[in-house]
């Protein structure tokens, strides 16, 4: 599966759209997580048990979003976004979302 | 911990009651059931029942004063909660050995005896105990009410009384008498003075404390006194062995702590006095650790300093080298050329197309968010903050060029921020950077 987030994949040519597909996850830091950052919050700096859940979460809305487009048959995914957004206290929703197309 | 030599010291300050009472109405204390060495006796480390005998000793030599029934043991619900091997805090220990009082007057988050903060030898210091069938009378004298009841615990201006011996002698329910009581306020009181209290202090382990410790936190009474320097000071306090059908019942023992200060009392209120009053004896270290730092802890200007400083300085530091560690790599990196254009060599075939992305979650230091939050009160451009961001944008990038790092070109990049909430406080920023990396067949 290509994935860009142009509107093309290089050096092949689209033939064929299959519409939009998006893959999100919810994650929640845990307690242990959330006092080391709090810790972290007086010296500053980055927090890296944030980082690495946002990063997973990340790989997997991705995963989410190819196992969409493989679904309809697609094979590359163009002009990709990814968003994250704070929805609950402490919680961050990852959305990844793009247009499937088959190239060839 | 918090004055631990205090716990290695031996304690010189216990004293004795005066028992040569002045006043003729009331008959004196047999002194051969209170010697001098009972007032003051922390039990260290002995099992559960040496514990239970020794307390049965000490009411047993007390019998003549009838303030005990005569069935008397002294496992009751009140010593329940002693341990095996565990060492006694100095005011439980004291208690134990000193079953007569009946009440404990004493300061805020503590229970710690004025006796054994009035140290011997002292004429200043005069402490008397009248008693017979109805009632118990403790007289303090020569130094005002405000030594007696305040100065010597150092407390907060309030007086709380807790009723464990009460308790064990087998009353149950206590009741300041407002109307024989003198010089006594009871508005302030959170506790309810004007019902019958039911008697609950008891003796248990542990807690914030390794020890058999009486437990502070919850006084049967709190009042404080109207006027510091009155002539007369009466706390009187009704017991009675079962529920009183009303507060107005007859009690079934009367318990009056006293305070007859001389007529000059005044003078000893300054500082200097203070220290002559009583020769500083080193407080319990359990009892300043609950007093200071279990029931008192709270936000304070020094923290406030000390966690700016530290903010400033690590918050420094730690930037510093993030700096040095992006201005390396970026060079390492340099040579891909990264836009946000669409455009590419379209002349060239492509091996490779890959999605690149990096990201990073940063909080700022303690010291950059107080210079936000006075900045917020002016409004203005938060130039503290630009240091971080800065350097969160720049790792994420190099992150993303790092998960591709063998392509020719990186196109589109785009950058991403969020916060992320927690309440209603933002606790950290996440910078996502991703591109479309790609690679030229060779």
């Amino acid at each position: 599966m290509i994935i860009t987030n142009i509107n093309s994949v290089p050096g092949k040519n689209i033939t064929e759209h299959y519409g939009m597909v998006h893959g999100s996850t919810v994650r929640v830091k845990h307690v242990g997580r959330d006092i080391m950052a709090n810790l972290k919050n007086i010296v500053g700096g980055e927090l890296v048990g944030y980082t690495e859940l946002l990063q997973d979460s990340r790989q997997q809305a991705l995963e989410r979003m190819t196992e969409q487009a493989k679904a309809l048959g697609a094979n590359a995914i163009v002009n990709v976004r990814l968003s994250t957004a704070s929805v609950a206290s402490g919680a961050a929703e990852i959305l990844c979302y793009g247009t499937a197309v088959l190239v060839e | 911990m918090l004055r631990h030599s205090s716990t290695c010291r031996i304690v010189l300050v216990a004293f004795a009651f005066c028992l040569n009472a002045t006043a003729g109405e009331l008959p004196k204390i047999d002194s051969a059931g209170l010697n001098e060495g009972d007032y003051f006796s922390p039990i260290l480390s002995i099992d559960r029942e040496e514990l239970l005998n020794y307390r049965q000793q000490k009411v047993e030599a007390l019998r003549h004063l009838g303030l005990y029934p005569q069935d008397y043991v002294s496992t009751t619900e009140i010593f329940s909660g002693a341990v095996d091997q565990q060492p006694s805090t100095k005011s439980s220990g004291f208690y134990l050995a000193n079953p007569h009082l009946l009440i404990i007057p004493s300061r805020p988050g503590s229970v710690l005896p004025i006796t054994y903060l009035a140290p011997k030898g002292n004429p200043a210091h005069e402490q008397t105990m009248q008693h017979n069938e109805q009632q118990m009378r403790i007289v303090y004298r020569h130094v005002s009410a405000n030594h007696w009841l305040y100065w010597v615990h150092g407390s907060g201006e309030k007086i709380r009384l807790w009723g464990i011996n009460a308790r064990d002698a087998g009353f149950t329910h206590a009741m300041l008498d407002v109307e024989k009581s003198r010089n006594i306020n009871i508005s302030t009181s959170g506790n309810v003075v004007r019902q019958p209290t039911i008697l609950k202090s008891f003796f248990h382990y542990g807690a914030n404390v390794s020890a058999n410790n009486l437990s502070p936190a919850y006084p049967d009474m709190v009042v404080s006194l109207d006027d510091i320097y009155a002539e007369e000071t009466h706390i009187y306090i009704k017991l009675w062995r079962g529920e009183p059908e009303s507060p107005t019942q007859a009690e079934d023992y009367a318990y009056i702590i006293q305070v007859f200060p001389d007529p000059d009392a005044a003078d000893y209120d300054d500082l200097a006095a203070k220290q002559n009053f009583y020769d500083a004896p080193e407080l319990d270290v359990y009892d300043v650790i609950i007093n200071e730092i279990f029931l008192d802890f709270r936000p304070n200007l020094t923290l406030f300093v000390a966690l700016l400083i530290a903010g400033y300085l690590f918050g420094k530091m730690l930037e510093h080298r993030h700096y040095r560690s992006i201005h390396r790599r970026e060079k390492e990196l340099l040579h891909i050329p990264t836009t946000t254009t669409w455009h590419y060599d379209t002349t060239r075939e492509i091996a490779r197309v890959q999605f690149a992305h990096g990201g990073v979650a940063v909080s700022t230091d303690f010291y950059k968010r107080a210079i936000a939050f006075f900045r917020g009160l002016i409004g203005g451009e938060i130039k503290t903050y630009s240091p971080p961001l800065d350097r969160a944008k720049r790792e994420a990038l190099l992150r993303m060029k790092e998960s591709c790092p063998d392509c020719d070109i990186y196109v589109n990049c785009r950058f991403q921020t969020s916060a992320i909430k927690h309440g209603r406080r933002v606790s950290c920023v996440e910078i996502i950077a991703y591109a479309t990396a790609i690679r030229y067949k060779k």
